[in-house]
C-alpha cells in the first residue's frame, strides 16, 4: 500500500471480501464496492472517527448487496446455498493446499448471515461493536451468531474431514 | 451446578473469550471454568485453529489486484468532479430559491396592492408574510437563547 493513496483504500480488501462472501463470489462484487466507496463520500454525514467510518463504508457494501440479492431474490431462501458446488475458477489457484481448500469449501456450505459476521470478524477485524453496527444488530446477538457461526463451520470441516478420511 | 449444566453457560461465551470481547468478570468465569473443566479447554482450542485457519484461507482469498485499487484511488481523489458537483448543485439550488422566492413574492404583492381583489384573500396574504416573518423571529429568539445558555457549547468531543 502506497503511503499516498487514500486512506480508505486499506479496507478495500476487507469490503470486497464481504461483499463476495454475501454474493457468492459474483463478479458484482468489485462494482459494489468501488460504488460503495463513490456514495459514502458524496455523504456529507460521514463520521469523523477512522472506525466509524470503516463501519459506514462495510454498512454500504453490506447494503448494496443485499439490494443486489434482493433483486435475484435469493436472500429469502439462503437455505440454497448449503449444497452449492465450490466453483475453482483460475485465481483460487491457491486452493492446493487441501487444508485451506476444506476451510473454503465449508465456509461457502454456510449461510449467508454466519458468511457475513464471520468476514466481519476474522478478515475486517472489528470489534463486536463495530459488527453489530454494520449488521444492525445487538451486541449479544453478534457474539452468539458469530460463535453458532464458528461452530457451523467446525462442524463442517469436520465433516470434510471424515469424508477425506474414508476415500 | 453440575458440570454439565455449567459447560453448557460456558460455551457460548467461548467465542467472545477468543476474540477478548467479554466483560471481566465472564472472562473470569471461563478462564476458571476451563481450568478445570477439558472438554472445553479442548473445545476453545478447536475454535482457535478454526479462527486461524479461516484467516488464512480468508486473506489469501481475497483476491484483489492493485489495479483496481489504483483505479479506485484516481475515482477517489478526482478533485475536479468532486468539486464541480458540490458548486452545481449550490447553484441550482441558490438558483432556485432566489427565483422561487422572488416570483412568490411578486405574486403575493401584486395580488395584495390589487384593491379589486377580494378582501379575503388579500388579508390572506397578509397573514402569510406576517406567520412567516413571526417563525423566522421567533426560531432566531430561540437560536440566540441557547447561544447563551448552552453550558456544552464549548466541549469538544
Amino acid at each position: 500500500m502506497k503511503s499516498d493513496q487514500h486512506p480508505w483504500l486499506q479496507w478495500y480488501p476487507g469490503a470486497l471480501a464481504l461483499a463476495r462472501q454475501i454474493l457468492n463470489g459474483s463478479d458484482e462484487a468489485a462494482d459494489i464496492v468501488q460504488t460503495a466507496y463513490l456514495k459514502s463520500f458524496q455523504n456529507v454525514r460521514l463520521p469523523n472517527e477512522a472506525k466509524a467510518q470503516r463501519a459506514w463504508l462495510l454498512k454500504v457494501v453490506r447494503n448494496a448487496c443485499i439490494d443486489v440479492l434482493r433483486g435475484q431474490k435469493k436472500f429469502a431462501d439462503s437455505e440454497q446455498n448449503t449444497d452449492v458446488e465450490v466453483d475453482c475458477s483460475p485465481e483460487q489457484s491457491w486452493l492446493q493446499d487441501s487444508r485451506k481448500q476444506r476451510v473454503h469449501q465449508a465456509l461457502t456450505a454456510l449461510p449467508i448471515d454466519m458468511r457475513e459476521i464471520l468476514v466481519l470478524r476474522e478478515l475486517n477485524e472489528l470489534a463486536y461493536d463495530d459488527i453489530a453496527k454494520v449488521l444492525r444488530i445487538e451486541r449479544g446477538t453478534v457474539m452468539s451468531r458469530l460463535h453458532r457461526a464458528r461452530m457451523a463451520l467446525r462442524k463442517k470441516l469436520q465433516g470434510l474431514e471424515n469424508e477425506r478420511g474414508e476415500v | 451446578m453440575s458440570k454439565a449444566i455449567q459447560c453448557e453457560a460456558i460455551e457460548p461465551l467461548l467465542s467472545g473469550f477468543l476474540d477478548d470481547e467479554l466483560s471481566q468478570s465472564e472472562s473470569q468465569r471461563v478462564a476458571l471454568h476451563l481450568k478445570r473443566c477439558e472438554k472445553c479447554s479442548a473445545l476453545l482450542a478447536e475454535l482457535e485453529t478454526v479462527h486461524t485457519d479461516l484467516k488464512e484461507t480468508l486473506h489469501e482469498q481475497s483476491g484483489h489486484t492493485a489495479a483496481e485499487i489504483e483505479q479506485l484511488d484516481k475515482l477517489l481523489n478526482d478533485k475536479p468532479s468532486k468539486w464541480l458537483g458540490t458548486t452545481a448543485w449550490l447553484l441550482v439550488i441558490l438558483g432556485a430559491l432566489v427565483v422561487g422566492g422572488y416570483a412568490i413574492w411578486e405574486l403575493g404583492l401584486a395580488l395584495w396592492q390589487d384593491t379589486s381583489q377580494p378582501v379575503w384573500l388579500r388579508a390572506s396574504i397578509a397573514a402569510l408574510y406576517l406567520g412567516f416573518a413571526g417563525l423566522f423571529v421567533m426560531v432566531l429568539r430561540q437560536r440566540i437563547k441557547s447561544l447563551k445558555t448552552d453550558k456544552y457549547r464549548k466541549v469538544k468531543l
